[in-house]
């Protein structure tokens, strides 16, 4: 059950990845100052090009529709294919396609660029009749007698074809390098993906597991005592208020509490935790010092995460906790005269908990999306707003591999959280 | 039909405050959505000039003209959400603006926080009622599926389950044409084809005497689910929403769609698992009913309590992500205000107390609401049992 998920999620951060509406071999090649204008460019382009696999199929089988034209083969360079994939986008007929290219091709060089790089086959006659003197007449009328019969071959009728591409692909390659751990550079700034996962993870793991502490510490008490005692007055009183916490938007609960006591703008006493600050990570300081340096910047953060958990967790313990003093195995407990601490302690306690161990690790997915608000908002150089920057800046290099990362990561502690409880109650077993 | 109903709600609405009043905000709110262009809007309803009586409301232009109406029945709130007003910007609550009081003040740009909040609400229902109609068909009709016939349910053989592999891939393909080329008959004719092959192909096939295995439907379907579970779901919306380069609120809908339909799908299938075992199913199935009649007439209605309990909670969930997206600033269209845009802002400016109060009020409300009502079904049920 651990691999075909791990499979699947791998899947689906690939095709995701192929899906981004910008070319990122165009984003690489200007962040090294190659831009289409340049001379070089359209070799540069076809060198990178093969080098990130993107000459190769997509997965092991594809399902194309039968005018599809597979431009990938390096026999054609940036140019052509773009031009080739614009035409077939605009379902004309694969034969009409190659005898258009096959008479461009006989023109000399800059032209011909210029003829291909041409929108659609409007623009193209537009060109033909601009660059006359250059062309061969024979030739240029040829192409316009073409292009004048172009709605003769558009193609109404399509279907799919499967074609199976064997282990030549650009999944397969890219899987390996994942199992390698090399997930390509960022297109902002050419930093190793890992890298830049690396750095940012830890500031999502101590703000993660501070949380996790913190709201255990406090809604562990909360939840055993409303758990013995319920319906007393402090239970009501929590339940109703822990309920309400549900709805409170973290963004929210952030927002007005920026705004109301990091600034001096309501009265001095209100400027208690210090304005969000700027976070460097050029990794220049280390993990250590910056934290020793700028811990209070974490305060804030950790009381909006830590209360709506408390409010999920108390909540949690206390039907837990309730659903097991009611078993019979309790009031054999009581007969027996055992005092209603040891009770607590010896008996209700270890067996709720086990499934308070899979709540827990269900939370987790759950906590690391709103860790990603609270660090976008807190300025917090973790996972979360690496995510929300790539998005932001199209660094699509940096987007998938961060889901994978997460999809792998949550993959396995819930594969560890199955391990945990089977090991504490051994009626379960694992399938 | 209204006695039905009535009674719909007494059952499953206990004489409880809390519930009573969540129904009433909710209801409001729905009310404000549905009306929004009537309560918030810089041109009157219904006005009187020389020309005669007019409709301004439904007018497409934004420019404000001078009509010299003589008689008009002017919206609550005098403004639009776009309307920029940059000489009346960051107003506090109550002030005067060209139009009218600001009621809730203005933002940055100088529009009105109340018009804003009023649009936020019909984005916000707009949102959730697409996703959650879309993800509870969607997902009830899998769910139901999956519980009713399991693994073993659905008996083909081998050539039968190839042909339904094939015809799924085939599906898939054209209902992404259908997306692209938009409806036509040289798009719709493969697919009614491809379902004529499938009924036909599949009555042929079983004239074959071959051994016959489960269809795997069930297996399948929990492998997205332990995706779905594994993944933080604001992690893959972002994922996908960054990938659509004009985002409308449909696109945005159909992306939480995507998700959300596993939810329900997820509890379908784990009460139409219990429902199948009981006797009164087996007895409907002894009297000749087909498997399909016992889905809709038996399974569906007993499931449907729990279903409602789903849909309160996924309501509340949908509002949440539509405005920690819209807070966040990615997937929304540009020219919509919703609350989580209004949230945003106020973090830029610390002086404007009211463009964080106010539209986290109303996401809060709504959220608490909807929670409320979840939870009394859900007790109500528990106890019920």
């Amino acid at each position: 059950m651990f691999f075909p998920t791990l499979l699947l999620v791998s899947c689906l951060t690939f095709f995701l990845s192929k899906q981004v509406p910008a070319d990122q071999v165009d984003m690489l090649l200007s962040i090294q100052g190659i831009d289409d204008s340049s001379d070089s460019y359209v070799t540069e382009y076809d060198a990178l090009y093969e080098k990130m696999n993107l000459h190769l199929p997509e997965f092991y089988f594809s399902v194309v529709p039968n005018y599809h034209m597979d431009t990938r083969n390096s026999e054609f360079n940036h140019i052509e294919r773009l031009f080739i994939s614009r035409l077939s986008r605009k379902k004309y007929s694969k034969t009409y396609i190659s005898n258009l290219f096959e008479k461009i091709k006989e023109a000399s060089g800059t032209i011909k660029n210029r003829l291909l790089n041409s929108i659609d086959l409007n623009q193209l006659k537009e060109k033909l009749r601009a660059f006359d003197a250059q062309l061969d007449p024979a030739q240029k009328s040829a192409l316009i007698t073409l292009i004048d019969q172009k709605d003769n071959y558009r193609i109404k009728w399509h279907y799919p074809i499967i074609r199976f591409n064997g282990l030549q692909n650009q999944y397969h390659k890219w899987a390996l390098n994942v199992l390698r751990g090399e997930f390509g550079v960022s297109l902002l700034d050419t930093r190793p993906v890992t890298d830049k996962l690396w750095d940012a993870m830890k500031w999502s793991v101590v703000l993660l597991t501070l949380n996790l502490l913190f709201s255990l510490l406090i809604a562990f008490p909360i939840g055993v005592y409303n758990g013995v005692n319920p319906n007393s007055t402090f239970d009501k009183a929590s339940n109703g208020f822990l309920f309400s916490f549900f709805a409170i938007p973290k963004f929210w609960l952030a927002t007005l509490m920026i705004i109301f006591f990091t600034t001096a703008e309501y009265g001095s006493w209100t400027n208690i935790f210090p304005s969000v600050g700027r976070w460097y990570t050029d990794g220049a300081e280390g993990f250590l010092s910056m934290i020793s340096k700028s811990w209070t910047q974490l305060i804030l953060p950790l009381i909006i995460l830590t209360i709506p958990d408390v409010a999920y967790l108390s909540r949690l313990i206390r039907s837990n906790v309730q659903e097991e003093s009611n078993k019979e195995y309790i009031k054999t407990a009581q007969s027996k005269g055992l005092s209603l601490k040891r009770i607590t302690t010896r008996h209700i306690l270890p067996n709720s908990l086990i499934p308070a161990i899979t709540l827990l690790v269900g939370v987790l997915p759950g906590a690391i999306a709103s860790a990603l608000v609270i660090e976008v908002i807190f300025n917090i150089p973790g996972i979360g707003r690496l995510m929300h920057t790539s998005i932001l800046n199209a660094d699509w290099a940096m987007v998938y591999p961060i889901v994978l990362i997460i999809g792998i990561l949550a993959v396995i502690l819930f594969l560890l959280g199955d391990i945990v409880i089977a090991f504490l109650n051994p009626k379960i077993k694992l399938g | 039909m209204m006695k039905r109903i009535k009674r719909f709600f007494r059952k499953y609405l206990p004489s409880s405050i809390s519930g009573k009043v969540s129904v009433v905000l909710l209801l409001a709110w729905v009310f404000v959505a549905i009306l929004s262009p009537f309560i918030a809007n810089n041109k009157p309803i219904i006005a009187k000039n020389s020309e005669g009586w007019s409709m301004p409301v439904w007018s497409k232009s934004d420019v404000i003209e001078t009509h010299n109406y003589t008689f008009s029945i002017d919206p609550l709130i005098p403004y639009r959400f776009n309307d920029l007003d940059l000489g009346n910007s960051l107003q506090p609550p109550l002030s005067d603006g060209k139009n009218g009081i600001h009621l809730l003040g203005t933002d940055k740009l100088g529009r009105d926080i109340a018009a804003g909040m009023i649009n936020g609400a019909r984005v916000a229902f707009v949102v959730v009622f697409f996703v959650i109609s879309f993800s509870a068909v969607f997902g009830i009709f899998v769910g139901m599926m999956i519980g009713y016939y399991g693994d073993s349910g659905i008996r083909k053989n081998i050539f039968q389950q190839l042909l339904i592999a094939l015809l799924f891939i085939y599906l898939i393909y054209f209902s992404s044409h259908l997306l692209s080329d938009g409806l036509s008959i040289s798009t719709l004719l493969p697919i009614l084809i491809l379902f004529g092959i499938g009924y036909f192909g599949n009555r042929l096939l079983a004239r074959l005497s071959i051994k016959r295995y489960g269809l795997p439907i069930d297996i399948i379907v929990q492998r997205l689910f332990e995706i779905n579970e594994s993944l933080p779901g604001l992690f893959i919306i972002l994922a996908f929403i960054a990938i659509i380069t004009n985002s409308t609120l449909l696109s945005i809908s159909l992306i939480m769609t995507f998700l959300l339909w596993m939810t329900f799908a997820r509890h379908a299938r784990a009460e139409a698992l219990q429902i199948k075992e009981e006797a009164y199913i087996a007895s409907a199935r002894a009297s000749g009913m087909t498997d399909m009649m016992l889905m809709v007439r038996h399974i569906l209605p007993n499931a449907l309590p729990s279903l409602l309990v789903v849909t309160a909670f996924a309501c509340s969930g949908v509002i949440l992500l539509e405005s920690t997206l819209s807070f966040l600033g990615i997937g929304l269209p540009l020219e919509e205000i919703s609350w989580g845009k209004i949230l945003s802002e106020a973090r830029k400016t610390p002086k404007a107390w009211w463009l964080a109060v106010f539209p986290g009020m109303a996401i809060f409300v709504i959220l608490y609401s909807f929670n409320t009502l979840g939870d009394i079904m859900a007790t109500y049920q528990r106890n019920q049992n």
